[in-house]
């Protein structure tokens, strides 16, 4: 099991009034396995990645990914542990602009401080088609390569689960489903566990189940 | 939109806004607040000397030369003056001897119409005509330890000590000069024989007129009838403009200091302004989306450049009203500048004109961007390439050119201006080129370090306006920090006794031909060396190549510094020497110097460089002088440099042996350094026997200039902190701005695994690597400048002042880290939640 989800439950407290956001959400996610969580907004999806990407405390509950609790770690070690174990891929790409697609790329293996080569940087981003542009900045890049890098760079560093945050939310719709079955063609080769958050069905038709966020709740459709 | 909603979307914007807002206003406030403290002093002193103008000049107007004027052309000059009463005054050099000790002395020679104008304040006995007394510069009295009733001896005179000048309304500012002040009655001149022919004085004839009026005229009628140019006439009006010259020249160059402040604020406002304009892009394409016209959008962006730039007048005067009291007591009356601080009226519109046109001005390349701003490409987030038009380069130019204008204005001087301008546009190429190169280098310096230490390099090479813009902004303020204190030692060096020493110990001079030989004999005696004199010839020149060499009339003061300068040149006579050899001081530049007239031919003079420059003449051109009424022509030989700091007899003309010997002339002489009870013995020996010869004790005229010069640097130093002060304030704006535009950033390097603290390593690695470069390259510049001022521009050795650059460390060093560690503050807020709540 690579992410084991029980009895989650978080709430905020906005002015005198308590939020219940995540109510008992329970998940479970195969090893290799790609699901899509989809829901209204509102619904809770991102408290849903924060508390699985260890960005934010839960109430009550357990997670579990790759069979270790992520509930009693420290920040520190949560920040390891996330760096080791979760890649990530955002809506808005977040890729730091004054670096190279090169240099975007290498950055997480040299927080981890693991070795590679220029040569294993490079098979990474002739992996996304961007081997050509591994000198340029992400302002130099349109939006669908961004979003590719962005990809690469969310597997680079072989993560245990890769949480992506709607990838094609900022492109157009073609570009979008170039992107999207790169993505899917990457995670499946890679046999990364993905939890894909998205609102867009088409796309989540194309996961191997389908989860909606309703609430405080994962139902599977 | 009507144009009421307009103002306030912009005034709203400004608010919501509030921390950019801040940034601006205080950094234009900072820029302003030195600037206009400065005009304040200016415009005080200038309009209390001007208040003063009568007594200053001790009458309504005066007639004065540095010879005697005869009865007939006084009477022709006053037949054309409708004055009431007049006043003839007499200023010269001469010993004051007490039994024991002596010293030179500036002796004012009054009559009891004296002043016109004005009155002394005295401690002691009142000015009178009674008995020969002397009244005396406190600094008199302090060095000979004179007491009241104590005779003194003046020429061939003895006075009885009467009292203390505590005031003389005809000085606003009481400068170091190498000879107090005595004040003695005309009644006891001829007794003294202070003046003797060759004696070196000036008379002033003081007149006090009904009707102030037609002084001008007046005036002209005067010049036209006295065609000699060493006759200068002046009106109380051009006495204002003329006194307090030497502070005049300091607080010019203070405001240009002043100026590189105010640059620099203008320089990081234009940088927040572009900074500001990026964040709110978005918005003004909403804005065209929404149909808001160009035209429109671009008043909301002047309408807030208008209120930050209104906001920051006020309360820089605000801020400056409440300084003054401070100004007043601990840099004014701490250095005895009679001076009130007042705001004037003019101050105030010169600050608000630059306060409100300053900011303006800066706002032109975003209203530029505005126009060429494609709404689509933005909502597309494709690259937005802003291309510089001809309208930017036009608004470089504008801005340059009024800067530019500024600093004339300020420096009152076109050359200094351009100079200045120069250097600092040249400085900010050179800065430029030398951050590219230095990051470039660490980048490629960098590629086995530690990939924090990589990271934060990065940080910089890749954002190069950003860091260009503080490297420059804080190794120019370090430049003018650092370099003051290498000219002021490159100064002391060169006039301190004790480290040259050939620096003479006395300067002797009105020596008269019969006395040279006697006076050689005593050196000898004394002191058992020869006396080298240097023969002085009073002239004046009448053709510059068979052009007439007129007096400058000046009709409304001048308008530069070089001006002036000129007509002061031209308007007084030229004292000639002639040697057969170049003195050690001396260097020739051009031509050469043949130190025998050939019999029949035209003698060939040598002109000293600077003198040649303001008389515009060259080797080749031909002088006419008038040597006490004998016209002698003379062609120009050579060019050669003085070394004026040697405190040898220098001259700015040099006739060769064997054409002035036959003309009325005195000597000078120096004595070099040796044991101080010779020099005193000598010294009291010269004063018995030869009552008319003047000595300088050079020692104490250095001593007395180190004081003057502590008190300059003082203020220069003042306003040097103030530009540091705003490139800190510009260096905390862009890590605080630079932080928040990448928290972003900051929290996916979180989420790749770096740690908290390791961030902050990393920014403050960054930043501590980008302002430790500027600051050396700051004091490395500052030795390169002051290396460069000193061998062209004063032509003395450089000497420079580790100590006070170490001082400098000690004080920049924990200043900066604690400004970066102040400026890390934002990073407080990282939160890698905020990636995914971007949802």
């Amino acid at each position: 099991m690579s992410l084991l989800i029980q009895n989650l439950s978080k709430a905020y407290q906005q002015n005198t009034e308590k939020l219940h956001i995540l109510k008992g959400l329970d998940l479970e996610v195969k090893s290799s396995e790609i699901v899509a969580v989809v829901g209204a907004s509102g619904s809770g999806k991102s408290t849903f990645l924060s508390l699985v990407a260890g960005l934010d405390q839960f109430d009550q509950g357990e997670i579990m990914i790759n069979g270790k609790s992520i509930k009693n770690l420290s920040k520190a070690e949560m920040t390891q542990f996330r760096a080791e174990n979760i890649g990530f891929v955002f809506q808005q790409f977040h890729l730091i602009s004054h670096l190279t697609a090169y240099e975007n790329l290498s950055l997480p293996l040299e927080i981890l401080g693991r070795d590679f080569t220029e040569k294993d940087i490079l098979q990474h981003l002739e992996n996304v088609g961007l081997a050509h542009r591994a000198t340029h900045k992400p302002t130099e890049l349109s939006g669908g390569e961004c979003q590719r890098l962005a990809l690469a760079r969310g597997l680079i560093t072989q993560p245990k689960l890769l949480l992506a945050d709607e990838p094609s939310g900022n492109l157009d719709s073609e570009t979008g489903q170039k992107v999207m079955s790169l993505f899917f063609d990457q995670v499946r080769a890679s046999k990364t566990t993905t939890v894909l958050v998205t609102h867009d069905m088409a796309l989540a038709l194309k996961c191997d189940r389908i989860f909606v966020l309703q609430e405080g709740r994962l139902i599977e459709r | 939109m009507n144009a009421r909603r307009l103002l306030h979307l912009g005034w709203l914007e400004l608010i919501r806004f509030k921390r950019i807002t801040f940034f601006l206003i205080f950094n234009f406030t900072l820029g302003l607040v030195g600037f206009f403290l400065l005009q304040i002093f200016q415009q005080s002193l200038s309009s209390q000397t001007a208040e003063k103008a009568q007594v200053l000049l001790g009458g309504d107007l005066r007639v004065e030369a540095r010879r005697a004027f005869s009865e007939a052309e006084r009477k022709d000059w006053e037949a054309k003056i409708p004055f009431i009463r007049k006043t003839q005054f007499y200023t010269l050099f001469s010993m004051l001897r007490t039994g024991a000790d002596s010293r030179l002395v500036n002796v004012a020679v009054f009559d009891s119409n004296y002043p016109l104008y004005g009155k002394f304040k005295i401690q002691g006995e009142e000015l009178s005509d009674a008995k020969p007394k002397v009244w005396v510069d406190p600094e008199v009295q302090d060095l000979l330890k004179i007491e009241a009733g104590q005779m003194v001896d003046i020429g061939e005179a003895q006075f009885e000590f009467a009292g203390v000048i505590i005031e003389d309304p005809s000085r606003l500012f009481r400068g170091t000069g190498f000879a107090p002040r005595v004040l003695i009655h005309k009644n006891f001149l001829e007794k003294s024989q202070l003046i003797k022919p060759g004696s070196t004085f000036t008379e002033s004839w003081l007149y006090e007129v009904a009707k102030t009026e037609n002084l001008p005229a007046v005036k002209t009628e005067i010049e036209n009838l006295i065609k000699d140019p060493v006759v200068q006439i002046e009106t109380a009006g051009d006495n204002a403009q003329d006194s307090n010259r030497v502070l005049k020249y300091f607080t010019d160059y203070l405001g240009l200091v002043a100026l590189v402040a105010l640059g620099l604020c203008f320089l990081c406002g234009s940088y927040l302004l572009q900074w500001t304009f990026q964040t709110k892009k978005k918005s003004i394409a909403i804005f065209k989306t929404l149909g808001l016209s160009d035209m429109k959008i671009l008043s909301l962006y002047l309408w807030q450049s208008f209120l930050v730039s209104v906001i920051s007048c006020v309360l820089s005067v605000l801020i400056v009203r409440g300084l003054l009291p401070i100004v007043q007591s601990l840099m004014i009356e701490k250095f005895n500048l009679p001076i009130r601080l007042e705001v004037s009226a003019m101050s105030l519109v010169l600050i608000s004109l630059i306060g409100v046109l300053g900011p303006l001005l800066m706002t032109v390349p975003q209203i530029l961007q505005i126009f060429q701003l494609q709404a689509l490409q933005l909502f597309q987030n494709s690259q937005v390439e802003v291309k510089r038009s001809k309208w930017y380069f036009l608004w470089v130019t504008v801005s340059l050119t009024l800067f530019w204008l500024l600093s004339i204005w300020q420096s009152h001087s076109v050359i200094i201006a351009s100079s200045f301008v120069g250097a600092l546009i040249f400085l900010v190429f050179v800065l430029s080129y030398v951050n590219r190169a230095l990051l470039k280098f660490l980048e490629k310096a960098s590629t086995n370090m530690h990939w924090l230490t990589r990271y934060a390099i990065k940080g910089l090479t890749r954002r190069q306006n950003s860091t260009t813009l503080v490297f420059i902004t804080m190794s120019l303020a370090t430049l003018v920090l650092s370099l003051l204190p290498h000219i002021k030692s490159s100064i002391l060096y060169e006039i301190k006794p004790d480290t040259i020493s050939n620096i003479p110990q006395l300067f002797l001079f009105d020596i008269q031909p019969e006395q040279v030989d006697p006076l050689k004999a005593v050196a000898k005696d004394v002191l058992k060396i020869d006396l080298k004199m240097r023969p002085l010839v009073r002239s004046r020149i009448l053709k510059i190549n068979d052009l007439p060499y007129e007096r400058a009339v000046m009709s409304e003061g001048f308008q530069t510094r070089e001006a002036e300068n000129e007509a002061r040149f031209r308007n007084r006579g030229v004292n000639l020497t002639y040697a057969a050899n170049l003195q050690e001081s001396e260097t020739l530049v051009k031509g050469q110097f043949v130190g025998k007239a050939v019999p029949n031919k035209i003698p060939q003079i040598s002109l000293e460089e600077r003198y040649a420059g303001r008389v515009n003449v060259k080797v080749g051109d031909k002088m006419t002088f008038d040597v006490q009424g004998i016209e002698m022509q003379a062609e120009v030989g050579s060019i050669r440099q003085i070394r004026w700091t040697s405190f040898q007899p220098n001259f700015f003309i040099l006739f060769p042996d064997g054409v002035l010997e036959e003309a009325p002339q005195i000597f000078l002489t120096s004595v070099q350094q040796a044991e101080k009870s010779l020099i005193k013995t000598f010294q009291n020996e010269v004063v018995s026997k030869f009552k008319n010869v003047s000595i300088v004790d050079v020692s104490r005229t250095i001593e007395n200039s180190l004081v003057y010069i502590d008190q300059m640097s003082i203020g220069l130093q003042f306003m040097a902190w103030l530009a540091v002060s705003v490139g800190l304030f510009v260096f905390v704006i862009l890590l605080n701005t630079q932080l928040r535009e990448r928290l972003q950033e900051m929290n996916l390097v979180q989420i790749l695994g770096a740690k908290q603290n390791q961030i902050q390593r990393a920014v403050f690695i960054q930043f501590l690597i980008l302002i430790t470069l500027s600051l050396v390259s700051g004091v490395l510049l500052g030795l390169v400048a002051a290396q460069f001022l000193m061998s062209y521009f004063f032509k003395i050795q450089t000497v420079y002042d580790i100590q006070y650059l170490g001082y400098l460390g000690l004080v920049l060093v924990p200043l900066v880290i604690g400004t970066i560690f102040m400026g890390l503050h934002p990073l407080k807020s990282l939160n890698p939640m905020d990636l995914i709540r971007q949802l």
